[in-house]
């Protein structure tokens, strides 16, 4: 594991954005297949950590 | 969602296409349809349940081996003696509108509802060995806002969305008919109720962040370096020690190597110069021979000369003079050199007897020819030397010419004398210098020697800097290897450093997904139960109650003092129970999970009810309570019912209803739905 101390404030931003992401693939009917919805939630975890410059 | 509408072509009675449209008017939300016993009441809620779900007749409730087409077409598919490859379809197509509030989502096209078009749909074809179904289709088309529809391609896709629509283990709630109502707690509920409350969410979001975790943990395992970054730094420093060494060591032979490449190159210069000196003796070699080259050629000159010397034509020099003398002593005579060569008087006078002159002419009686004759007589020997004397001419002018060409030999011959002796002297005093001179034969040997060592020295010392280089090389290679694998190595570190982060936040919010869903599961739970429980109250008359264990199965207590039992039920008591859990499920459902945040910006999402003789086990007092619950609770409501259940519910909902039809039973295999209105 890494030794950078991850702010506990972006794992809830993070987890809200995945959450809110899923809803609305959810919503439109699954525009998003499951290996698309992979892809978005690994950009959004990567977003979450390149602007927490972790 | 609501029901916009649903279209039913040759399913079971209802022959031809037929279309039914609810009422999604907030204010009228009942649809009301009337029919009497076997116009196809069940039938038409059943058509919800196969259209979204498929299957044969009795997985839709129609007893085992039913035929789903309308008898009518049957009939017609089956008759025999007619062509065969007769076809026909029967179909269900379902409207549905979900109402997402754009602002409410984050969703890129910023549009409101999603509409849905189901259609499921079978072919039926008459073969020889009967009328068989021949294909089954089922096609989902969606539009999003103001999008184009576009049509759903893949199975799973239309499974989930189906599943996300309506879960098939809720739907009986939802689209049930008549005793089924009954049969509800009897089914395990506990994953539709979590996927209709929108808890499939969190599952998917599980789902999706367990395998973006295996990803980074992939990630991690490729990044993992093969032999550690430390070992490759110090095997560098290792290398650099020794090119420094090498450069140090290698330096040192190569000014070994210039000072022998000077030395030898002076050395050189030195033998060339000498070597230069000493060819002069070549030189000298070369003029004797020259010189002795010379000489025999001046021997062969004057050989030449002396044997021309001794020609035979030596006496023209005689007869030169004696020519002289001759004309000297007969221009002292006064002769001339006229008259007839060889002739003599004699002649001339034996010409003059014979009387023809030798030019042929007749002498006799012409006297011109006898007086040239007698000129002649004159001139000729002996009266005359003139003969002599032009014989003598004739003689020494051939002898002139000779003699000249014998001087011409005799100058050349001459002069090539002169000029060889000249070239001799010239080389003599040339040789007689060059004897002199010292050509340091002995010192261009020596010179020779040391050049030669030099030559070894220098050979040596660059075949010695040509190895220290060639270990430069394999080195600096080495170096610009380790430098390689080092730069690689340090940037799977910091892959492997970044993946490790993504893995550890994945990992957090996994565990943070999970909590959430594990509390939002106890939530709705609890939320369900006392909801259902006061409900129940609200419906039940009597002093029963109700409770709901962890998989939502729903139990009847009988209440003795403190004592609670559980309850034998009634076909009327289950339908309250259950109405009071729809109406649970229901108020719960609205308040969807589908926000921005946890537990902000939730929007209303209506649901449905499609209910057959709902009443038909259930008192009066007990209508009026449930008409009430559902006017309060639900968003859009179609009962299906008998003309006599509908007097009782008639008071309570008429103000609220938008729709009304009634089946017009016209035979048992055929009905029709009309719309009517309200009166």
């Amino acid at each position: 594991m890494s030794e950078k101390v991850i702010p506990p404030e972006l794992i809830d931003e993070l987890y809200i954005k995945i959450k809110n992401r899923e809803s609305v693939n959810r919503l439109f009917g699954y525009s998003y297949n499951d290996a698309e919805m992979v892809k978005e939630i690994k950009r959004i975890i990567e977003t979450g950590i390149d602007e927490a410059n972790l | 969602m609501i029901i916009k509408s649903i279209g039913l072509e040759n399913f079971r009675q209802y022959k031809g296409v037929q279309n039914v449209e609810f009422s999604t008017d907030g204010n009228k939300k009942i649809t009301v349809i009337l029919g009497q016993n076997t116009c196809g009441k069940t039938t038409l809620v059943r058509a919800f349940a196969w259209c979204l779900y498929g299957g044969e007749a009795a997985d839709v409730g129609f007893k085992k081996g039913t035929q789903l087409i309308n008898e009518e077409e049957y009939v017609f598919l089956a008759q025999k003696g007619e062509a065969l490859n007769k076809s026909r379809s029967l179909s269900v197509t379902l409207v549905i509108e979900t109402l997402v509030e754009s602002d409410k989502v984050e969703n890129e096209n910023g549009v409101g509802p999603v509409i849905y078009t189901i259609k499921r749909k079978r072919d039926y074809t008459s073969t020889p060995r009967g009328v068989i179904p021949a294909n089954d289709s089922f096609t989902i088309k969606k539009r999003v806002g103001l999008e184009n529809e576009v049509e759903v391609k893949s199975k799973r896709d239309k499974e989930k969305i189906i599943e996300a629509l309506m879960p098939r283990n809720l739907s009986q709630y939802f689209f049930y008919w008549g005793e089924q109502i009954t049969d509800f707690d009897k089914k395990d509920l506990d994953s539709a109720v979590k996927s209709f409350l929108g808890l499939d969410v969190f599952e998917q979001g599980i789902k999706h962040l367990k395998t973006a975790k295996e990803d980074y943990f992939k990630e991690v395992y490729r990044y993992t370096a093969n032999s550690t970054l430390q070992d490759l730094i110090r095997s560098r420093e290792e290398k650099r020690t020794q090119e420094k060494a090498l450069n140090i060591k290698l330096d040192e032979k190569k000014k070994e190597a210039e000072y022998y490449e000077g030395k030898f190159s002076q050395a050189s210069q030195e033998f060339y110069t000498l070597k230069e000196k000493a060819r002069g003796k070549e030189k000298l070699k070369e003029y004797e021979q020259n010189q002795k080259k010379y000489e025999d050629k001046c021997a062969q000159t004057k050989a030449s000369f002396r044997k021309t010397f001794n020609h035979p034509n030596l006496p023209f020099f005689i007869m030169l003079n004696a020519e002289k003398r001759a004309n000297k002593i007969l221009d002292h005579n006064k002769d001339t050199s006229e008259g007839w060569v060889n002739i003599s008087v004699s002649a001339i006078d034996e010409i003059i007897k014979k009387g023809t002159c030798i030019c042929g002419a007749c002498i006799s009686g012409n006297q011109e020819v006898l007086e040239h004759l007698q000129n002649e007589k004159r001139l000729a020997l002996p009266n005359s030397l003139g003969g002599i004397r032009e014989l003598y001419t004739t003689v020494y002018e051939n002898a002139e010419q000779g003699m000249m060409n014998y001087m011409v030999s005799v100058c050349k011959d001459l002069n090539a004398i002169a000029e060889a002796e000249d070239t001799l002297q010239v080389l003599r005093d040339d040789i007689e210098e060059l004897n002199k001179k010292d050509y340091g034969e002995e010192e261009v040997e020596a010179k020779k020697k040391a050049l030669e060592e030099l030559r070894k020295l220098r050979d040596k010392a660059s075949r010695e800097t040509g190895a220290l280089e060639n270990q430069q090389k394999i080195l600096k290679a080495d170096l610009v290897a380790l430098d390689k694998k080092i730069t690689v190595e340090q940037s799977k570190e910091s892959k492997r450093n970044l993946a490790n982060i993504r893995l550890e936040v994945t990992q957090k919010v996994l565990d943070s997904m999970t909590q959430k869903k594990r509390m939002q599961e106890e939530e709705m739970s609890a939320s369900l139960r006392e909801l259902t429980k006061k409900y129940f109250d609200q419906i039940y008359t009597g002093c029963r109650e109700i409770e709901i264990d962890k998989r939502f199965k729903l139990k009847v207590l009988n209440k003795v003092g403190s004592t609670k039992r559980e309850n034998e039920t009634s076909p009327g008591l289950d339908a309250v129970k259950n109405f009071a859990f729809i109406a649970a499920l229901i108020t719960i459902a609205k308040e969807t999970i589908h926000s921005k945040s946890q537990n902000k910006g939730r929007h209303m999402e209506p649901y449905p009810l499609v209910l057959d003789a709902p009443f038909s086990q259930v008192d009066d007092t007990h209508i009026a309570n449930i008409c009430q619950m559902l006017v309060d609770e639900v968003e859009q409501t179609a009962f299906v019912m008998m003309e006599k259940d509908w007097h009782f519910a008639k008071q309570k909902i008429s103000p609220y209803v938008g729709d009304f039809y009634v089946i017009d039973k016209k035979s048992e295999t055929h009905s029709i739905i009309k719309k009517e209105d309200l009166l």
